[in-house]
């Protein structure tokens, strides 16, 4: 069978319903929309746990994974949480295989313990980034590629930890076990990407430099 | 009474909400008081957001084809 392929037919997610049930049904342009918009996502999740040269092969396995189960997906949760469980699970399976070593990450200060006085107080109070909600940062271009730039340059251990919890919902516990640190340490590392994710975007924000 | 880095601390809790009813309150208390704090955690729970959102950049045209040749196969010739 010829399989054409046309990418730039429809980039619209505005209705992402309609275009997942136009997917179930067969519809291969659909699906290539749904690909080409969750994509780049998925590949996030998978890179921290497989590691850049299998992340790609991943995100296509588990695509045809999401194809073969795509008919059967009722619409009772997110579909971008399932995309991103799928992804997790081949990732860790590849993972278990290879029985990759996590490197460790080098011990180091708080990310923000340097802001507080010693009584706890503020020493460098959080500048106002001027938001009324998230949406307000989301259309700037450069804000959005520094803070991607600053994802990718995480320390391994946090950014597996940060994709896992904050991009695929993982709970502490399952991500404790998966990377074979305590609940406690997960905790830990999460905090510190989280925290320098907020440093780096508040640096952007007061100097315009990533 | 919680100081400032003690919210610092317990924001992400917060977010992921682990916090039990004595700790919310404590950390309301502290709030009420402290606009560094108030704005602090407005922008450090945006944080997961903003990330989603940065790494949601439409695949490009080569990865498109990888997942659709994957799935269907190379078109031959």
């Amino acid at each position: 069978m010829q399989v054409i392929f046309s990418f730039r037919v429809c980039n619209d997610m505005d209705d992402e319903a309609l275009i997942i049930k136009q997917a179930q049904n067969g519809d291969q342009q659909a699906f290539t929309v749904l690909v080409r918009h969750y994509y780049r996502l998925m590949r996030f999740v998978a890179l921290p746990i497989v590691g850049e040269s299998d992340a790609d092969e991943i995100v296509q396995e588990a695509w045809l994974t999401v194809h073969q189960k795509l008919p059967q997906w009722q619409p009772r949760g997110s579909f971008k949480g399932w995309l991103l469980t799928i992804t997790a699970n081949e990732a860790r399976s590849r993972y278990r295989r290879q029985k990759r070593e996590l490197l460790s990450d080098a011990p180091e200060e708080a990310p923000l313990a340097h802001r507080f006085k010693k009584d706890g107080h503020w020493q460098q109070p959080p500048s106002n980034w001027h938001i009324d909600g998230p949406g307000a940062l989301l259309d700037k271009r450069e804000l959005m590629d520094c803070l991607n730039h600053k994802i990718t340059m995480l320390p391994e251990k946090q950014r597996l930890v940060f994709g896992l919890k904050d991009l695929s919902q993982m709970s502490l516990d399952d991500i404790s076990g998966f990377i074979g640190e305590s609940a406690a340490n997960v905790r830990v590392l999460l905090h510190r990407a989280r925290a320098t994710l907020y440093s780096g975007i508040e640096q952007f924000q007061e100097t315009g430099r990533c | 009474m919680l100081k400032c880095r003690d919210i610092e601390q317990m924001a992400g809790q917060l977010q992921d909400d682990e916090l039990n009813w004595r700790q919310r309150l404590s950390m309301r208390m502290h709030l009420i008081m402290c606009h560094h704090c108030r704005r602090f955690l407005k922008q450090f729970v945006a944080i997961k957001k903003l990330a989603e959102h940065s790494v949601s950049e439409p695949a490009s045209d080569d990865e498109v084809k990888s997942v659709m040749d994957k799935i269907y196969g190379s078109p031959k010739g």
